[in-house]
């Protein structure tokens, strides 16, 4: 008893409590809510893991770990401790309103970032998980197009973008358009690839006006075409027909 | 044509006021908050009246695109007009899109881009397109492949474009290829298109192919790409009926490919029957690309009585590396030509023991010099060391050979360490001449210290 009121007193003085995130499971959660920047969470937390949920959009199915046995490929749930190599969703995959997203950052950097569904279960390996809950919609585009600039040269890149193209906010899939341009080409790139997993008709509309743009240079141009056709819209594969019988 | 336009403006602009006030639906709110001039929820409420109400979409579309335009987001607004224009094409509110998009347009922009009518894709990309859609919509992708394939001015276009239909699954890629290899009247496309049913071991196609072709070089290339398929009965009548040197060719390196006993035994028979050298000297030259027809060379070299063809079967046991076969031959030829012949082929085959062993005992200066020479061929530092050691008790006719040899080798260390104890002005001549054309750094530092001490 007197152990439990040490607890309570200690949250009341640092703000913290104990929450429920998402599938978490095995790690130690602390809250505060009252950072709604996962910029700023990310430099009071060096080292550790922070994590938040962001709203996306609507058809969204759910991210998740998976193991496959032969031909057949099962949900298991991730860890924050290694990287999975099956990662994605199925078209089985439940449908989300949010996803978790997890980041840990030493020195500045952002060095893990990794984002599930709500539903995913998640193993912390006993690490501390700080808890920031809902953020603000245009601070966590700020800094996800900040941490897909900084580390074109592994898997972050690619994961804060994958993160843009799940975002609910108008505003991601436009910052994904405009990242196309960026002289970076591999970045450029990785943005097209991004805009091909945008839900439905707005990522379909997205490639084909950079397929078409005479201006774009080639290669994305290639890569524009590269994932209308590979997309699992048929749609967009329909409209690749399209553009290509005009 | 502006008139009109205007009054279709008009006429739309009358419609959004009259629109209900008591608006329900995502559409009637998109209304509702154009007409209070909210853009941006204006193009909210469209993009879920899109969503929810099918029948209306195509207008909501529209209004989506007026909203962004109001809004001063023309990218986004030109955006929806194409996807308005891409889902609903026979939608009356295309032509409306068209108008608005006009009104909007930057005026340097040509018309041919608004109204998308342009060539956006040059034929590169497009094929790249094309190839990756054969995957998921064969059907419709197939027929402009074949566009390509036939009506493009690119030479490297068209070629790659068959290439699309060698790599697909498709049955009817398949057929076009077969087609294309009958009737194309562009020779290059023909024949590749032959060569790639060749490689899809189409087989069947081929064999028909053959019988309803003309023409020699397609002929050819059917009988290549048989080989490649691995399909032999067909060669075989063609050895068997055909008179043409030049398909027999064919058809002789494709049995030569098959590689086995029975081919080997097939080609024997034939250059046996056969009375024109140029067709043996064919059959010699398919046994080099066998993996183990030496025996067969050996034979032929034994029963011929023709010095060239002789000298051809000599060459084609090195081609082959007949090392242990050489060997035996020069113990048993006596004459100089084919021992000639032989000591070429042992530098062939990179024999250098089977040459160290000839210069052990051979007496005839000049086999020993083609010996030397030979093993020069090789380039092994072995053998630059050995003809070192050899040179002082060497013939002058064997000096010279091995001056040329170490030259081929360019050995300038070799060279130069023999010019020091050379005392023949001849020979120094002919070293120093060597060391010119050997144009090393070691070979110029020499020779420029020469010019210096000699003033």
């Amino acid at each position: 008893m007197k152990t439990q009121l040490a607890g309570v007193m200690l949250a009341l003085i640092t703000g913290t409590a104990w929450a429920q995130v998402g599938g978490l499971t095995n790690a130690e959660v602390v809250e505060k809510t009252s950072i709604n920047d996962p910029a700023k969470a990310v430099q009071t937390t060096q080292g550790q893991w922070i994590a938040f949920s962001m709203p996306v959009v609507e058809g969204t199915r759910s991210p998740c770990c998976w193991r496959s046995q032969w031909d057949n490929f099962r949900e298991v749930g991730c860890s924050l401790k290694k990287q999975h190599k099956s990662y994605g969703t199925s078209s089985d995959s439940p449908l989300t309103e949010n996803v978790i997203a997890y980041a840990r950052a030493t020195e500045g950097e952002v060095r893990s970032l990794r984002v599930v569904g709500e539903q995913c279960p998640v193993d912390g390996d006993g690490a501390r998980v700080t808890w920031i809950g809902s953020v603000d919609s245009a601070a966590s585009l700020n800094w996800l197009e900040a941490v897909a600039r900084s580390n074109d040269h592994d898997s972050l890149d690619y994961s804060a973008l994958y993160i843009m193209s799940l975002h609910a906010s108008k505003d991601a899939s436009e910052r994904l358009y405009s990242l196309t341009k960026e002289p970076n080409g591999e970045l450029a790139k990785e943005a097209v690839f991004a805009i091909s997993q945008l839900p439905g008709d707005p990522g379909t509309q997205m490639l084909l006006d950079l397929a078409m743009d005479e201006q774009r240079p080639r290669e994305i141009r290639r890569q524009a075409l590269f994932w209308l056709a590979n997309s699992d819209d048929d749609e967009a594969v329909a409209a690749l027909a399209d553009l290509l019988t005009r | 044509m502006k008139m009109k336009n205007i009054l279709k403006k008009i006429a739309l602009a009358t419609l959004l006021a009259t629109t209900t006030v008591l608006a329900q639906t995502p559409y009637d709110e998109g209304q509702k908050a154009l007409r209070e001039k909210h853009w941006v929820e204006a193009a909210d409420q469209f993009e879920q009246a899109i969503k929810t109400d099918k029948k209306q979409a195509d207008a909501a579309m529209y209004w989506r695109a007026y909203a962004f335009y109001k809004a001063g987001r023309s990218k986004e607004a030109e955006r929806e007009l194409r996807r308005l224009e891409r889902k609903y094409p026979k939608s009356s509110w295309v032509k409306e899109a068209q108008a608005l998009r006009i009104e909007h347009q930057d005026p340097e922009k040509s018309i041919e881009q608004v109204t998308g009518n342009g060539s956006v894709m040059d034929e590169e990309l497009r094929l790249f397109a094309l190839a990756q859609l054969m995957d998921r919509d064969p059907e419709r992708a197939l027929p402009m492949v074949l566009d390509l394939v036939r009506n493009s001015d690119s030479e490297q276009i068209r070629q790659d474009a068959i290439f699309v239909l060698a790599i697909s699954d498709a049955p009817e890629a398949r057929k076009a290829l077969a087609e294309m290899a009958r009737d194309s009247n562009d020779p290059e496309v023909q024949i590749n298109a032959i060569h790639i049913l060749g490689t899809m071991d189409a087989t069947d196609e081929l064999q028909s192919l053959y019988a309803s072709l003309q023409d020699r070089s397609a002929r050819i290339a059917v009988i290549q790409a048989l080989s490649i398929a691995g399909e032999s009965t067909m060669l075989r009548q063609v050895l068997a009926n055909e008179t043409d040197p030049e398909l027999r060719r064919a058809a002789i390196h494709g049995i030569a490919m098959e590689d086995n006993a029975e081919s080997a035994s097939l080609l024997e028979s034939i250059y046996n029957k056969s009375s024109s050298v140029e067709e043996k000297r064919v059959i010699l030259d398919a046994l080099s690309m066998m993996d183990d027809a030496s025996d067969l060379a050996v034979k032929i070299l034994q029963t011929e009585t023709d010095p060239e063809l002789q000298r051809q079967a000599i060459q084609v046991l090195g081609i082959m590396d007949a090392i242990e076969e050489l060997g035996k031959l020069y113990a048993s030829m006596t004459d100089r030509d084919s021992r000639l012949a032989i000591l070429q082929a042992m530098a062939i085959s990179d024999d250098s023991d089977g040459l160290y062993k000839i210069l052990q005992t051979e007496q005839d200066a000049e086999l020993r010099s083609a010996a030397i020479q030979g093993l020069a061929i090789n380039g092994e530092k072995k053998a630059a060391d050995y003809l070192v050691t050899m040179y002082p008790g060497a013939s002058r006719e064997e000096k010279s050979a091995v001056i040329q040899s170490m030259m081929i080798m360019e050995d300038t260390k070799g060279l130069l360490s023999l010019l020091k104890q050379e005392n023949d002005p001849e020979l120094k001549r002919e070293m120093l001449q060597m060391l010119t054309i050997m144009d090393s750094e070691e070979s110029n530092q020499y020779l420029f210290e020469m010019l210096e001490k000699n003033g």
